[in-house]
């Protein structure tokens, strides 16, 4: 059986679609089948070669979002037809120090999906079992997709960062992560103020609908 | 509200505020992090979660001074995700997206990369 994959064939090259090979038996401790990925900035670790060890050719993408097609013969907790999603976080190794203290997310040998093997720009992929976040049945895979990366960095990084309800709280960028990191922040209860650069017309879009969410935390 | 670092000294308008808690630093420019550095209020800390390779510039003195921190914060454990998507669901925060097919991998990490995605690009099959 056939699948699209949409690969990196060498540092600095443009991705490539190709037809490969549905991935055979998945291993132990795995699980395949995923869809809708979303692109993030840190994809270009990928296709510029700039992050250490990655092996070539390589499929990029680490918000990834699907449906469980097969799991692994040592797999529990998980079933086929499940909705998962796969983010930065693709598996700790749990034999490291960091994990032996319990500090998954400082795994010394911390896998990353598109960078450590071949992430979501593809009709499938096999990812480890412990890299898998379970979807709510209200999102769908493309609403899911981008709250596993951008959305996870936004809003862990104000749960645990101190500020408390009625705090200011400024998000630098309104992009891919920051117009998350504004709603959260709102959602929150801080006091927000949105950064962003620039006259022209597209931070004047991003004006708009940073406006839009004030309004709507007031309303 | 929105602040036009452009047109407008970001910094000082954060301490016309009373200086940010928190500045959660997400463009991956470490010009406009360092910039942003004297807009935090007292025990107010820089999270960075934009990542780029050139060097964030602070001094000492703007560091002591107010007893300020400057923390780097990767995403997080998949239980992090569920906990994100279900805050998601709780409060209807979502990604504004923009779809394209896989075939159009390229173009959409071009688009991405352009930074004129509004705001989040999502490949579809």
């Amino acid at each position: 059986m056939a699948m699209k994959v949409a690969q990196i064939p060498k540092p600095g090259a443009d991705s490539r679609l190709s037809n490969a090979t549905f991935p055979s038996r998945v291993q132990e401790r795995c699980a395949s089948g995923f869809k809708p990925v979303a692109s993030c900035r840190s994809d270009l670790f990928t296709k510029e070669g700039s992050w250490p060890g990655i092996q070539y050719p390589r499929v990029p993408g680490h918000e990834v979002a699907g449906i469980i097609d097969e799991v692994g013969a040592r797999v529990s907790g998980w079933k086929k037809g499940q909705r998962v999603g796969v983010g930065w976080h693709g598996g700790q190794d749990g034999t490291c120090l960091q994990c032996r203290r319990g500090d998954f997310r400082n795994c010394l040998n911390l896998q990353i999906p598109g960078i450590s093997y071949d992430g979501g720009y593809q009709q499938y992929m096999v990812a480890p079992v412990e890299a898998l976040a379970a979807i709510p049945a209200s999102l769908s895979d493309a609403e899911a997709a981008p709250l596993l990366c951008a959305g996870i960095t936004t809003f862990n990084a104000l749960r645990h960062s101190g500020a408390r309800p009625g705090d200011l709280v400024a998000v630098q960028g309104i992009g891919g992560l920051g117009h998350l990191g504004v709603q959260f922040a709102q959602k929150l209860g801080y006091t927000v103020a949105a950064i962003g650069r620039g006259t022209e017309k597209r931070e004047a879009r991003r004006k708009t609908w940073s406006e839009r969410v004030y309004r709507q935390q007031v309303d | 509200m929105y602040i036009d670092s452009k047109s407008t000294n970001a910094a000082e308008a954060l301490q016309k505020m009373g200086g940010a808690q928190v500045i959660l630093a997400t463009a991956p420019s470490s010009k406009a992090m360092s910039e942003l550095i004297d807009g935090l209020g007292p025990n107010g800390k820089l999270m960075v979660v934009g990542v780029s390779l050139d060097p964030i510039e602070v001094t000492p003195v703007q560091l002591v001074n107010r007893t300020r921190t400057i923390e780097g914060c990767a995403s997080g454990t998949p239980v992090d995700s569920e906990d994100t998507m279900r805050f998601a669901e709780l409060t209807g925060v979502r990604a504004m997206i923009e779809t394209y097919p896989l075939e159009m991998a390229g173009e959409a990490y071009a688009r991405m990369l352009s930074g004129n995605a509004q705001f989040r690009v999502v490949l579809t099959m």
